[in-house]
């Protein structure tokens, strides 16, 4: 009888134990709670608490997953809320969903009338995705802060365009290859003027041996094509070089805004 | 007594009296698009039960959902309630042979091996076999089916060498015979440019000049290429219809077909 009351216990004991597993386990756990539960708050409350626990292990997609079935008007803690707000733009701005994170981050602004550093730099990063006049407006709004000065750089990157794009194409037009060369592309400028000038040889050659129908077969057929082809060629590789160039401008302005992540970290909030 | 009492709760509390699958909560599951969580559910069903048919069942679906077809023809053919389920069966035959006409084929060799053949009944299975031989009889298919049926076999009755002789009599006719009607003109303007070019050059330049032999080969190499294109073109026509006619049979027969209800 004894033994049988301590196995009893130990069987009790091992299966709490076993109750403790891992996230994925207490997500469903979450779940089945849910599914149970019939007072849309509770049931809010849950979704939060399962929102929440899906940030403590970063498994952002998740989140964003969980995020959109929080109703953060059933939310009636204020802190709690306003906790859910932040970290709902934060979570939407790094599942690259701008949108739903400037919705949450206004929210969230209005809410808190927030002033800090970390949330005048992560309003800058959400806004930035969205339209200019979004950002703007957002500029004028917030007080003047030097230390964001460098988030400039990202207005700098957005309007970037390369000067004198047209020229490379012109030159192209007038000097095939030429403008391909320009762009640094060395062996393919050489290939253009090579097969521009051959087909146009060969077609001089036709007319002035009288076949006409051949010389405009194969000028249609290979000479327009190569002389098109080179224009489109040199537009491609000035678009290129222009993406390469903002590439560049991007990853420098991204190391400033590393550098003042360092100072103020902006991270989820998440209730006690 | 008292010592059965005790036993009683004994098995009570570690043995807990749960249903093994609450189906309400996979609908739910399944409805909110929650796959890690049902993936989970099922796992835990397996740790609490072993691996009992009825969760395999559920699992077998939930691959089926996942479209994890290897998982799922494992499961499937260990699973005896899969095999007991018309429904699950025809659904799944839907779903794989959008997915591969071959996968299909072998769910439905399995099906005669570990279930009761029951899908040697459904429309997709008949019209599978219909397809491999359109002589067969094909009563069976509804009329909406029927138009469909009629573009595969006459896809299917058309000959090889009848279209490379075509092509060969005149360039791209062969083509129009197989139904491209959309590319005979492009390759037919193709083969009269090059014959154009092969004319001038014999008259003008003599058939000797090196002109004239880079003419003719290129004449040649489009000349030939439209005939073999066109016997090659002839098998993916066949091919295509055949999965058309397939798919048109799997839409039918999907209406009203749920794999969680």
């Amino acid at each position: 009888m004894k033994s049988l009351i301590i196995s009893l216990l130990i069987c009790i004991c091992t299966s709490s134990a076993f109750g403790q597993a891992g996230y994925e386990a207490s997500m469903l756990e979450l779940e089945q709670k849910i599914f149970s539960e019939e007072n849309d708050s509770l049931r809010n409350e849950l979704c939060l608490k399962k929102f929440n626990l899906s940030l403590m292990n970063f498994d952002a997609r998740r989140s964003f997953f969980e995020m959109k079935r929080v109703n953060d008007n059933l939310i009636s803690n204020i802190s709690q809320k306003n906790n859910f707000l932040w970290n709902a733009s934060l979570v939407s701005k790094l599942n690259g969903d701008f949108e739903y994170a400037n919705i949450y981050f206004d929210q969230y602004l209005e809410a808190t009338n927030d002033s800090n550093t970390n949330c005048l730099i992560l309003g800058f990063l959400i806004k930035n995705e969205n339209d200019t006049s979004i950002l703007n407006a957002f500029e004028r709004q917030i007080p003047q802060d030097s230390s964001l000065a460098c988030l400039n750089c990202l207005n700098a990157v957005k309007g970037f365009k390369m000067k004198r794009k047209g020229a490379y194409v012109k030159v192209s037009y007038l000097f095939p290859g030429l403008g391909t060369m320009m762009t640094g592309d060395f062996y393919n400028g050489i290939g253009s003027i090579l097969t521009v000038s051959g087909s146009g040889v060969g077609m001089y050659y036709l007319i002035s041996n009288n076949m006409y129908y051949g010389s405009a077969i194969w000028g249609y057929l290979l000479f327009w094509r190569f002389y098109t082809g080179n224009v489109r060629l040199a537009k491609t590789k000035v678009n290129n070089l222009e993406q390469k160039k903002k590439a560049l401008l991007a990853d420098d302005c991204q190391q400033q805004i590393k550098a003042l992540l360092k100072n103020n970290q902006i991270d989820f909030r998440l209730n006690k | 007594m008292r010592t059965r009492l005790v036993y009683f709760f004994f098995f009570l509390v570690c043995f807990q009296a749960r249903s093994q699958v609450n189906s309400e909560f996979v609908d739910y599951l399944v409805i909110s698009e929650l796959n890690k969580e049902h993936k989970t559910y099922l796992d835990q069903l397996t740790l609490d039960f072993g691996e009992t048919d009825s969760v395999r069942y559920y699992k077998t679906k939930f691959d089926l959902l996942t479209n994890n077809y290897d998982s799922f023809q494992n499961e499937f053919n260990s699973c005896k309630l899969c095999w007991k389920d018309t429904s699950l069966i025809n659904y799944s035959s839907i779903h794989l042979i959008r997915f591969s006409i071959e996968r299909a084929n072998k769910f439905w060799k399995a099906d005669s091996t570990y279930g009761s053949f029951v899908s040697k009944n459904s429309i997709l299975r008949k019209s599978y076999n219909l397809s491999l031989n359109p002589k067969l009889d094909d009563s069976f298919l509804p009329y909406e089916l029927k138009f469909h049926f009629q573009e595969y076999k006459s896809a299917y009755n058309k000959k090889a060498w009848v279209a490379g002789l075509l092509s060969a009599a005149i360039p791209a006719s062969g083509k129009l015979y197989i139904g491209r009607g959309n590319s005979f003109f492009g390759a037919f303007a193709l083969n009269v440019v090059h014959g154009i070019i092969l004319y001038e050059a014999i008259n003008r330049k003599g058939i000797e000049h090196p002109y004239t032999i880079v003419s003719a080969g290129f004449f040649g190499v489009f000349y030939f290429s439209n005939i073999f294109g066109t016997i090659h073109d002839l098998k993916r026509v066949k091919n295509e219809r055949r999965k058309h006619f397939l798919y048109e049979v799997a839409d039918y027969q999907s209406a009203d077909l749920y794999l969680y209800e």
